[in-house]
């Protein structure tokens, strides 16, 4: 995966055009019947078959459904009130669309039948604008869109919106021979009907259809587009919808749902406009420039549209999301520093791997934000914020960020299905049941709705259950008060519960992030309790270093610290003996040390560094 | 032509599934059906819209006939248990009976073909009108972040919903406190919270509407309260308001860090106070008038300073219900008097109303704290101020929490949120208060799909009944919202400045998107 995938999908698709276009070439033979139709044909197959393959491979149509995470059900009450705003059918379209990315391959037919669709606009906005046909050069929206599509959180209704524009502009063009008097009124009304779908975007088909009278040399009918599509979004919005003046202008045209609209977004705007102006220029349908701009512009996309590191953290969600800690590790384990949310999230891995004290120090630590999130990624992430709390057994806070998360994110499947299982847990069954109808009532979910209403009868088989059994386990019994700001706090009261083994590895781990070496100890006969076979190495590196302490006492019986880890500390000391206690001298020597405890001591702790 | 129409009419018909009339044959029951909302043994008001319902019986045809003393019945069938009344049918048979009892009689068709009749729902249709409009903000299950939320008015008579303001429009902010003077639409005050347009109220009065910025160098922006029965005068809470987060049982709790009361003048926006309801020891809260107008209300607790270093301060916060005497030609209060202890019953008073006729006091009471809707054992309690009696009230609660109430224009109605349904979606009940003082069974709030509230997780908040619609258009309300207009309020000079914190402490916090 990665640039070099994409890169190589790119080569086909290139491929796959140089050998449609020769095709087609051959086909026309110097004339135009239907052998050159047979040619465009082969090309759009090949060119489609290849943005599938694409988005299926490289793209990855669940990993949009993982970043947009959509909210949408079968439900007339909720989803009819996309209706009372202007762009609000386009939002529930794009989150349609959204959801069909949850399946992989449909998503990937869907995107692929989207920029189809968009092609043919294209190709039919060139020919009614005048000019022949042309092979490959009506693919260019698409190929943009294609590289807009590469940028995961690009919502899916903007390249809807990109449609009804077309398809407005389609009908406009096909009222060509019309009066103007009639072609102003027909404007008016298609303008208003795409404004009412798409918002902001109208203004595209303003302008397209400014563009094309201009380009017909009729002025006046160039510029009362322009006037009326201004007055339209002023007297809607004084008249029918609910909505601040500026964002009935802006809303869908610079921003949709929170997404900002970037200079890619322009350029298929412009390139729409593009295609009218084309008749002006008058090109060969047989010109190599035509294929240049497509390949360079299918380059560009995958290029400019790709984001390693944030495909990286999408796809740790996605495998935190389905507790797919192997993949997690494959993903997040490739590097030694991370983001701190994909350092939240192996941190995670780790322990359900039974690998946290082991191996926690071979990564960067971020020091108070890699064991819980805290500040503006929680609100970025609250369900992932969710998801500590219920591995800790701390249902009331999943709930609580569960609830922030259909704020933030709207009611998602993943939102929902979090409530529906903190509502079973709670015995809350009346709010169970009715967070399972609603789970019942979006596209992909009703199956896992259907295994979650046996539970609410049947407490043995919410017990049973692999995830929510070991979860109702570690339910507090008592009461305490929550800290939202410092989540951490929270394992001080968990550690209580000699059954909760994450609140004592994260007990753990926190006090040997904030070298709370007392804390730890107080703690450490539980590893006996609790029957841990041996002490973890980090555990094991800290007593070490807390033994150091005079009068310091390890409070345990039965397990010993390993002669490895006692071996592994002389030489650590004796380097530094080495460098008469200079940590930067000592340093490059240590590296080979980088993931023990004694280093984040060391290099961390000691200089204070985050 | 004829034919085409015979045919739609034949096809609707049986779309409808009313091809069925009244069963010939059927077993007696012999008990009461399930249905939802529960409407038996209810008294609602004679100009209230249809009572849809659902039959939770296991059935393949639902037959359902309403009948009275007077009128002709009302026939209803279903084939999914959802029963949808005819709304013209409806308002003829209750206009017909009022003061008279409905009979809903519930047949239900088994798979077999064999009907069962089950015995009859009784309703009681009161003599006295409800308010026609009802002004509620909707808003889902609130923690700390505010996504989507509104002020909504609601005709009571029918299904007919409108919003009045949304925040999507305002910048996504936290809209709330609304309130109305003396049912009067006309004038309206409504708080607006944090987001892009910032912490202001929005005072809709006689046809205009100013955005008011209530800040002063006393207080904080102001939220809880209460119009004074001249029209002109507005007491107001001002509150820094903290979250705090359970582990376990109920999630969260809300308590005030400061808290005092001061009185707005809407004409001459001038706002003053007495040190006897913005006292430094206490925290003052919820004012409310007497309909006369001679005395504000209030729920008065210990001061931070009281209970700081408790584990759980919020615990040890109990209201009183208190009072003092006010005089509106010079605008100066007597002294403060004590109405109710409730802290020495170990309880604590939030949102005392007083009926129209001045004689009774409706209050929420629970263990601690101000905010009985995050409290299960929250109960509204009725005062007879003309003899002091206090009580739980009688028929109206339940083992969830209920809160916000309010009275009718004549006394004779009561509406209340309450968490009955479910524990966490507030929804809203209508009470009858009869002449002897009595509430009878509540109903829930009817709606157009009955199975709207089990279905949907929607919170109804702070009710406020109306005499006539809302005449000011949602639009003008958001042009006032972003107004760079604001009314700056003045301190009256005899009030000395005493702003105790720098900063606002929002309860919520706004997304400020879409």
């Amino acid at each position: 995966m990665g640039q070099g995938v994409a890169l190589a999908a790119l080569i086909g698709i290139i491929g796959c055009m140089s050998v449609a276009r020769s095709v087609a070439v051959a086909c026309q033979a110097g004339d135009r019947g239907p052998h050159r139709w047979y040619g465009e044909v082969v090309c759009a197959i090949a060119l489609a078959g290849s943005i599938l393959a694409f988005e299926w491979a490289c793209v990855g149509p669940g990993l949009i459904y993982q970043a947009q995470e959509p909210s949408f059900l079968l439900d007339w009450h909720v989803e009819g009130q996309s209706l009372s705003y202007p762009g609000g059918i386009n939002e529930l379209a794009g989150r349609f669309l959204a959801h069909l990315m949850y399946v992989p391959w449909l998503g990937a037919i869907a995107l692929t039948c989207l920029l189809l669709a968009v092609a043919v606009l294209a190709r039919m906005i060139a020919v009614l604008s005048g000019h022949r046909p042309f092979l490959v050069l009506y693919w260019i929206p698409s190929i943009v869109l294609l590289a807009l599509h590469c940028d995961y959180g690009y919502p899916l209704g903007m390249s809807l919106g990109v449609v009804w524009v077309m398809v407005g502009l389609v009908i406009y063009l096909q009222l060509g021979h019309l009066r103007p008097a009639v072609k102003v009124v027909a404007f008016c009304l298609i303008q208003c009907l795409i404004y009412y779908i798409a918002a902001g975007q109208a203004f595209v088909l303003a302008g397209c259809v400014s563009v094309y009278e201009l380009s017909k040399g009729r002025v006046w009918l160039g510029l009362i587009p322009a006037g009326l599509a201004a007055g339209i979004p002023y007297l809607l919005a004084s008249t029918v919808f609910i909505i601040h003046l500026p964002d009935a202008y802006l809303d869908g045209l610079v921003r949709f749902e929170g997404y900002q609209v970037g200079w890619l977004s322009w350029l298929l705007y412009g390139s729409l406009a593009g295609l009218i102006l084309l008749s002006k220029l008058r090109l060969d349908p047989r010109m190599p420039i035509q294929a240049a701009i497509v390949v360079a512009g299918a380059i560009a996309a995958a290029f400019l549209g790709h984001d390693a590191e944030a495909k990286r953290i999408l796809l740790v969600d996605y495998h935190a999301a389905r507790r797919d800690w192997d993949g997690l590790l494959q993903v997040a384990g490739t590097k030694t520093v991370n983001p701190v949310y994909i350092q939240y999230q192996l941190n995670r891995a780790l322990f359900h791997q039974g690998r946290l004290l082991d191996q926690m120090f071979a990564f960067a630590q971020y020091r108070g934000r890699s064991l819980f999130l805290k500040g503006q990624l929680c609100v970025l992430q609250p369900l992932a914020h969710s998801d500590i709390f219920m591995d800790l057994g701390l249902v009331n806070e999943a709930e609580h960020w569960a609830y922030e998360a259909a704020e933030i994110k709207g009611y998602t499947p993943r939102v929902i299905s979090r409530l529906v299982e903190v509502n079973l847990l709670k015995g809350q069954s009346a709010m169970a049941t009715k967070y399972l109808a609603m789970l019942s009532r979006t596209l992909w979910h009703s199956a896992a709705a259907s295994r979650y209403a046996r539970y609410i009868d049947d407490p043995d088989a919410l017990r049973a259950d692999p995830y929510l059994g070991p979860v109702a386990r570690l339910m507090p019994s008592w009461d305490f008060l929550l800290a939202p700001d410092n989540p951490e706090f929270c394992l001080v009261e968990l550690v209580k519960d000699p059954n909760n083994r994450m609140a004592l590895e994260y007990y753990m781990a926190q006090c040997l992030l904030e070298g709370d070496l007392n804390g730890l100890a107080r703690y450490l006969a539980r590893f006996e309790q609790t029957g841990y076979t041996r002490i973890p190495r980090h555990i094991e590196e800290a007593m070490l270093i807390w033994l150091q302490i005079p009068g310091a006492r390890v409070p345990l019986t039965r397990l010993e610290v390993s002669d490895r880890t006692i071996g592994r500390f002389n030489e650590f000391t004796q380097i530094m003996a080495r460098h008469g206690g200079n940590r930067q001298a000592a340093r490059r020597e240590l590296m080979v040390y980088k993931d023990t405890y004694w280093f984040y001591w060391q290099y961390v702790l000691s200089e204070g560094k985050p | 032509m004829r034919i085409q129409t015979a045919i739609f009419i034949g096809i609707a018909y049986c779309l409808c599934g009313c091809l069925d009339r009244q069963p010939k044959d059927w077993v007696d029951a012999g008990r009461l059906p399930g249905v939802w909302p529960d409407y038996n043994d209810v008294t609602i008001p004679p100009n209230i819209a249809p009572l849809n319902f659902l039959v939770k019986e296991h059935g393949d045809r639902y037959y359902i006939q309403i009948r009275s003393t007077l009128g002709r019945p009302v026939e209803v069938c279903s084939r999914s248990g959802a029963i949808k009344i005819p709304i013209k049918q409806w308002r003829q048979l209750v206009q017909s009976n009022i003061g008279q009892d409905l009979s809903i009689e519930v047949y239900v068709q088994a798979s077999d073909g064999r009907w069962q009749r089950f015995m009859p729902l009784v309703i009681h249709v009161a003599s006295d009108p409800v308010d026609r409009y009802l002004v509620y903000r909707l808003i889902r299950p609130l923690f700390m972040y505010v996504g989507r939320m509104g002020l909504y008015q609601r005709d009571l008579t029918s299904f007919a919903e409108r919003p009045i303001l949304l925040n999507t429009a305002t910048g996504g902010n936290c809209i709330n406190c609304h309130a109305f003077h003396n049912y009067n639409p006309d004038r309206m005050i409504l708080h607006m919270r944090a987001g892009k347009i910032g912490t202001y109220m929005l005072m809709a009065y006689d046809g205009q509407v100013f955005k008011v910025d209530t800040k002063t160098e006393f207080n904080h922006a102001t939220s809880y309260r209460c119009w004074h029965p001249d029209g002109r005068t507005i007491a107001f809470a001002f509150n820094i308001v903290r979250q705090v987060f359970h582990a376990r049982g109920q999630t969260r709790d809300v308590y005030d860090r400061a808290s005092d009361l001061l009185v707005y003048d809407a004409i001459g926006h001038r706002a003053s106070t007495s040190g006897q309801i913005s006292s430094p020891r206490r925290m003052e809260t919820y004012p409310e008038w007497s309909p006369d107008g001679r005395f504000l209300y209030l729920c008065s607790g210990p001061a931070l300073e009281d209970v700081n270093g408790m584990p759980e301060p919020h615990k040890a916060m109990r209201y009183d219900l208190m009072r003092i005497p006010y005089e509106p030609q010079s605008r100066t209060f007597g002294q403060i008097e004590m109405v109710l202890n409730t802290s020495q019953m170990g309880l604590s008073a939030a949102h005392p109303k007083i009926s129209p006729d001045g004689r009774y006091l409706l209050v929420c009471i629970s263990d601690c704290t101000y905010f009985p809707l995050y409290r299960p054992e929250s109960d509204l309690y009725l005062l007879d101020l003309s003899t002091g009696r206090f009580s739980k009230a009688e028929n109206i609660n339940s083992a969830q929490a209920e809160g916000y109430h309010c009275w009718s224009s004549n006394g004779r109605w009561v509406i209340f949120s309450s968490k009955r349904e479910d524990g966490e979606c507030t929804h809203l009940y209508l009470c009858y208060f009869d002449k002897d003082g009595h509430f009878h069974k509540p109903f829930l709030m009817p709606q157009q799909d009955p199975a709207y509230h089990s279905m949907q997780v929607v919170v109804y908040n702070l009710p406020e009944f109306l005499k006539a619609p809302i005449r000011m258009s949602p639009r003008a309300l958001v042009r006032a919202a972003w107004s760079k207009r604001i009314l700056k309020t003045t301190l009256d000079p005899t009030v000395a400045s005493r702003l105790r914190q720098p900063v606002e402490d929002v309860p919520y916090t706004s997304l400020g998107t879409r």
